[in-house]
C-alpha cells in the first residue's frame, strides 16, 4: 500500500514541513553504511583498571562493543580478584552521558559562569589546526614560557611533545599528593616506591592515612591480612575513620604534629640503640654523621612532643620501643591525609624515611620495598628524538626556587594562581588543560582569576567540569576503558607482572587520548620530533607492539593482549646498594646533598602554616572519602548515590558548645574565603576541629548529578606563595592543602 | 507550506535536523550544540538510552535501547555510518523509521519499530519545544510532539 505512505496529511500546522528532507534516501546513506546482517555478540575481556595508579586486572563483559559489566579479575596479584567501588562503577565514566563527545570552540569571548560560550561543534582538524596556530603564535612573540600546560607528563608521548616545545611552565597535582615522598625518598633510600610489603609485616605505623578507605585495595588487603596475620597496626590520627578502625591501636593527634612523635620515635631508637644494627651499620650512612645525627635527635626527647602533639611521652616511647623491635616494621608515607600536606610535610617524610631505615626493612620483607619491574621502553627509547630545545623562561609557579622539587619535574598548584596573579602578571598567554579541575586547587577563586588572565585556554577532559567554561576549545578525552596499553605494574611487585590495558570498548563519539593530540599537533608545530627515518609519523599502535617486544611482553600488543598478564616469577632478593647519591651507595639518614642546598640535613620540627587562634579557632581538616578519587568521580551516578555532597563533620561536644544541631546550616570562614553546608555530627572528630570532604561543590550545571551539590573545601584553604616554602623547611614543596584554620558560625 | 507531504521524507528530514545544523547558519549551530551537545550541559539530549533507564538505573549512554536500535539496523543490514556513535539517537532513528517507510516494509514492522524506538519522542520533544530559543528546533520540537504517523 506504497501510495497511502507515501502521504501524510499534517495534522496540525505544518511546524516540520520546511525540514523535509529532498531525498530521504540520500539523508538516510549519509549517515548509515551496508553492514553484512551479524548477530549480537558477547565476550568477556582481561584489561585492568586505570581509575587509579596499581592498575588492579579486572574483567569486562562486553555486549557488541558496549561495556555491561566490570568485575574483578579472579587471582590477580593487584585486586586480588577484587575493585573497589570506583573501579567496579567504571562502566558508568564511560556511558555518562554528560561525557564531552566532540571537539567545541566558543562563539562568545566573554568567559565566566554567567556566559554563554556559543558553543558550536568542530572537526578535530580544525581544533588541533587553530591550537596549533595559538601556541605558535604565543610562542613566536612572547617565548615558550608564555605557554602553560596542566598536566601528568604523561602518556610519553605528551610528554614528548611537551618536550620538543620547550615548555617550561608545565605543572601537576603532585605537590599536593607525594612529591615531599618523591623528593625524600630520592636521597634516602634511593627513589620513590609504591611497594609497602604490608602482607609480612609485623608493625605497621600510619601517620594519618586513611589506607583502609583509601582503597588503593591491594594496600587495603595488605594491612587487612597483616592485621589478621597478628601484626600490630597503629594509626595516628585526628580523626577516627575506616583505618582506625582496623587498627589496633588508635591514637589521637593534635592536627599538623605527627612530625614531633615521629622525631621522638627516632630520639628513642637512637638512645636505646634499638636500632636494626647489621642494616644500619652496613647499609647506611649512619656511621660517617653518628655524632651529628645523635646531637641532633637529643633536642627531641617523647616529653617534648607530648607537649607538642598531646600524645602521651609513654605512649610514644612504648610504641617506639615496639617499632623497633618487632623485626619487621613499616612506615608508608603517601599523600592528603597523611600529613604530608601541611607546612611541615617535607620534615615529616624526611623522619619516616628514617625510621624505616632504623628498623632496617628498607627493602626487605615486611617493609617498603622496590619494584621488580619489567622494563618497558618510552617512545624516547624507541624512536629516540633529536635533542630537545632547552627550556627557557621564567616559572610562573616559582618552582625553580625550590631545587629539590624542580629536580622532579612537577609544579606547585598551591602557587600557580599567585605567580599569575602577582609575580609574572600576564606572562601566560595559551594554556592547555588535561584532565585537572579547577577544584584541584587550594582557593579556587584566585584560580579562575588567574585563569581569565589567559588569552586562548585548551580544555582536554572527559566530562564537562568547571574548567570548561573558561575554555576556548575543548577536546573531549577518551578513559581508560578505551585505550591500550603496556602496564609495568609497581604496588604489588616482588617479581615483575605487566599487564595489558585493552580498549574493551571503542572510544565513545569523537573522544581522543591525549597521545592522539601529541601527535597531532607534533605534526603541525615539531615534526622533526615525530618523524620517524622512513619521514612516516609515529604510530601510537606501531610504538605499543614495539615497546610490548622490547620488554619481551610478546612479539606484539595483539599477542600480549591475548595473554593479558605476563609475570616473570623470581625469588625476592634484598637490594644491597642504594642509589642515593652516596659515595658507597648507602641509605642516608643525613642527607649531604641537603645541606649542600642549605636545606635542612636532618628532620628538625617545624610547625603547621595556620594555627588556631582567636579570630580561626578551629581546625579545618579535609579528606577524600574512599568511594570518590579527588575530584573526578562525583558524577559517577552510582558513587554518586552513595555519597552525593558533603557537610560540616563536627564533634557532638562542640556543636554543643555552638548551639549546632545535626543537618543545621553552618557557615565555615577562613581568612581565604567561607563556605556554607549542614552540619553533621559524629564523635569521629576532635572537638578542636571541623573535617569537610573534598571533591564536591562543582559549578558545573552540565554534570548531571554532582553539578551545585555540596560546597568546595578548597575555598577555605589559603593558596601560598613560593617565599613560604623556602622560609619554613618545606623545600619538597607540600601544598599545604590540608593547613587550615576556621570559624564555625550557626545559620 | 504544503499540507500533504511524503512521509519518508518528512521523517527523514526530521532526522537529518536532529543529527546536524545547516552548514551556513551559525545561530543554528550554536542552537544546535546547545540543545544538544554542549560542554556545558546539553539541555535536551537526543539518546533514547538517557530517557529509557530501565527501573532504578541512572541514566546512561548505549543502554539497552542502543542495543536494540544497532540491532534492528543490523537486522535490516546497516550501521550507523559513524565509529562510536550511539545507535539510539533520536535522528537516526527517525532516519532509518524513514527508510523503512520507504522499503515499504510490512505495516507490523513499522508499527513494531515504532513502539520500540519512537513511543519516548514526545518527552524529548516537549524539552525540545520548550527549551528552544531558534525557530527552526521549535519548530522540530513541535513537529516531532504529533502522533508519528505510519500512513
Amino acid at each position: 500500500m506504497a501510495f497511502s505512505r507515501r502521504n501524510l496529511f499534517r495534522l496540525s500546522g505544518a511546524a516540520g514541513a520546511g525540514l523535509l528532507a529532498s531525498s530521504p534516501l540520500k539523508a538516510f546513506e549519509d549517515y548509515f553504511r551496508v553492514a553484512p546482517v551479524k548477530a549480537a555478540t558477547v565476550q568477556k575481556i582481561t584489561t585492568c583498571c586505570g581509575i587509579c595508579s596499581p592498575a588492579c586486572g579486572l574483567q569486562a563483559t562486553v555486549e557488541d562493543g558496549v561495556v555491561k559489566f566490570i568485575e574483578g579479575l579472579p587471582g590477580d596479584a593487584h585486586g586480588g580478584g577484587h575493585l573497589c567501588g570506583k573501579g567496579a562503577a567504571s562502566a558508568g565514566f564511560l556511558y555518562d552521558p554528560d561525557r564531552l563527545k566532540y571537539p567545541m570552540k566558543r562563539t562568545n569571548p566573554r568567559k565566566g559562569f554567567d556566559e554563554d560560550p556559543g558553543w558550536v561543534r568542530i572537526t578535530w582538524q580544525e581544533a588541533l589546526d587553530t591550537i596549533a596556530a595559538k601556541m605558535k603564535t604565543a610562542v613566536d612573540t612572547y617565548g615558550t614560557e608564555s605557554l602553560l600546560f596542566v598536566t601528568l607528563p604523561s602518556p610519553d608521548l605528551w610528554a614528548r611533545f611537551m618536550n620538543a616545545m620547550g615548555v617550561v611552565n608545565r605543572v601537576d597535582h603532585r605537590d599536593e599528593c607525594f612529591q615531599t615522598d618523591m623528593v625524600i625518598q630520592k636521597y634516602t633510600t634511593g627513589g620513590k616506591t609504591w611497594c609497602n610489603d604490608f602482607e609480612n609485616s609485623k608493625y605497621i605505623l600510619l601517620f594519618g592515612w586513611d589506607i583502609v578507605a583509601k582503597n588503593k585495595i591491594v594496600y587495603a588487603n595488605g594491612v587487612v591480612k597483616a592485621r589478621s596475620a597478628g601484626a600490630k597496626v597503629v594509626h595516628f590520627s585526628p580523626t577516627y575513620t575506616t583505618t582506625s578502625r582496623v587498627s589496633s591501636e588508635y591514637v589521637n593527634i593534635k592536627p599538623g604534629t605527627d612530625l614531633a612523635v615521629a622525631l621522638a620515635m627516632i630520639h628513642v631508637i637512637l638512645t636505646e640503640n634499638s636500632y636494626n644494627k647489621e642494616f644500619v651499620d652496613t647499609y647506611t650512612n649512619f656511621a660517617e654523621h653518628e655524632q651529628a645525627i645523635r646531637t641532633h635527635f637529643a633536642q627531641y626527647p617523647p616529653e617534648w612532643a607530648e607537649g607538642v602533639s598531646g600524645v602521651p611521652a609513654a605512649t610514644i616511647r612504648r610504641i617506639a620501643q615496639e617499632f623497633a623491635a618487632s623485626g619487621a616494621s613499616i612506615a608508608p608515607a603517601h599523600k592528603k591525609t597523611l600529613c604530608a600536606n601541611y607546612r611541615n610535610g617535607t620534615q615529616l617524610v624526611h623522619a619516616i624515611s628514617i625510621l624505616n631505615i632504623l628498623a632496617g626493612t628498607v627493602d626487605r620483607p615486611g617493609g617498603r620495598y622496590f619494584p621488580r619491574m619489567h622494563s618497558i621502553p618510552g617512545v624516547d627509547a624507541v624512536y629516540p628524538p633529536p635533542p630537545y630545545p632547552p627550556k627557557r623562561g621564567r616559572r610562573v609557579d616559582g618552582q625553580d626556587k625550590l631545587p629539590f622539587v624542580a629536580e622532579q619535574g612537577s609544579g606547585m598548584f598551591s602557587t600557580l594562581a599567585d605567580g599569575m596573579l602577582n609575580k609574572f602578571p600576564g606572562v601566560i598567554k595559551f594554556a592547555f588543560w588535561n584532565a585537572y579541575t579547577i577544584l584541584a586547587f587550594p582557593n579556587p577563586k584566585k584560580m579562575e582569576e588567574a585563569m581569565k588572565t589567559v588569552e586562548f585556554t585548551v580544555v582536554m577532559d572527559f566530562l564537562p567540569t568547571d574548567t570548561v567554561s573558561m575554555a576556548d576549545i575543548v577536546l573531549p578525552s577518551a578513559m581508560y576503558l578505551e585505550t591500550n596499553d603496556a602496564v609495568a605494574r609497581d604496588y604489588n611487585a616482588k617479581y615483575p607482572q605487566s599487564i595489558a590495558r585493552v580498549a574493551v570498548a571503542a572510544p565513545i563519539f569523537e573522544t581522543r587520548s591525549a597521545g592522539y593530540v601529541a601527535i597531532e599537533l607534533g605534526k603541525r608545530l615539531c615534526p622533526d620530533y615525530f618523524k620517524l627515518a622512513d619521514g612516516s609519523f609515529i604510530n601510537a599502535n606501531t610504538l605499543l607492539d614495539e615497546k610490548v617486544k622490547r620488554a619481551g611482553l610478546g612479539e606484539n600488543f595483539a599477542e600480549f593482549r591475548a595473554k593479558g598478564i605476563v609475570e616473570r616469577k623470581a625469588d625476592f632478593v634484598p637490594r644491597t646498594s642504594f642509589a642515593t647519591g652516596h659515595p658507597n651507595n648507602k641509605c642516608q639518614i643525613y642527607v649531604p646533598q641537603f645541606a649542600a642546598k642549605n636545606v635542612d640535613p636532618l628532620p628538625k620540627y617545624y610547625g603547621k602554616r595556620d594555627e588556631p587562634n582567636p579570630e580561626y579557632p578551629y581546625y579545618y581538616l579535609t579528606f577524600i572519602p574512599g568511594i570518590h578519587k579527588r575530584n573526578t568521580t562525583q558524577n559517577n551516578q552510582v558513587l554518586n548515590e552513595i555519597m552525593p555532597t558533603n557537610s560540616a563533620i563536627l564533634n557532638p561536644v562542640l556543636a554543643g558548645k555552638l548551639g549546632i544541631k545535626e543537618g543545621q546550616m553552618v557557615r565555615l570562614r577562613s581568612r581565604v574565603g567561607e563556605i556554607r553546608l549542614p552540619a553533621h555530627l559524629s564523635e569521629t572528630v576532635r572537638p578542636d576541629a571541623v573535617s569537610v570532604a573534598h571533591g564536591f561543590g562543582h559549578r558545573s550545571r552540565a554534570l548531571t548529578a554532582a553539578g551545585l551539590k555540596g560546597v568546595r573545601d578548597g575555598d577555605l584553604v589559603p593558596d601560598a606563595a613560593i617565599e613560604d616554602f623556602v622560609d619554613s623547611g618545606n623545600f619538597g614543596g607540600s601544598s599545604c592543602i590540608m593547613d587550615a584554620v576556621c570559624a564555625i558560625d550557626p545559620l | 507550506m504544503p499540507d500533504i507531504v511524503d512521509i519518508a521524507a518528512y521523517y527523514a528530514g526530521l532526522g537529518q535536523a536532529l543529527l546536524a545544523p545547516p552548514a551556513d547558519d551559525e545561530a543554528a549551530q550554536r542552537e544546535h550544540v546547545r540543545l544538544f551537545l554542549s560542554p556545558q550541559g546539553a539541555v535536551c539530549p537526543p539518546w533514547q538510552s538517557v530517557y529509557m533507564a530501565a527501573e532504578g538505573e541512572p541514566p546512561r549512554l548505549m543502554g539497552a535501547a542502543h542495543h536494540s536500535a544497532l540491532g534492528w539496523f543490523r537486522r535490516h543490514g546497516f550501521e550507523p555510518a559513524g565509529e562510536g556513535e550511539a545507535a539510539d539517537h533520536a535522528g537516526l532513528l527517525l532516519l532509518f523509521f524513514a527508510r523503512l517507510l520507504d522499503a515499504d516494509e510490512p505495516r507490523a514492522t513499522l508499527e513494531a519499530f515504532r513502539e520500540e524506538h519512537l513511543s519516548w519522542l514526545p518527552r524529548f520533544a516537549s524539552k525540545l519545544a520548550a527549551e528552544a530559543r531558534h525557530e527552526r528546533y521549535r519548530a522540530l520540537g513541535e513537529a516531532l510532539l504529533e502522533p508519528i504517523a505510519i500512513d
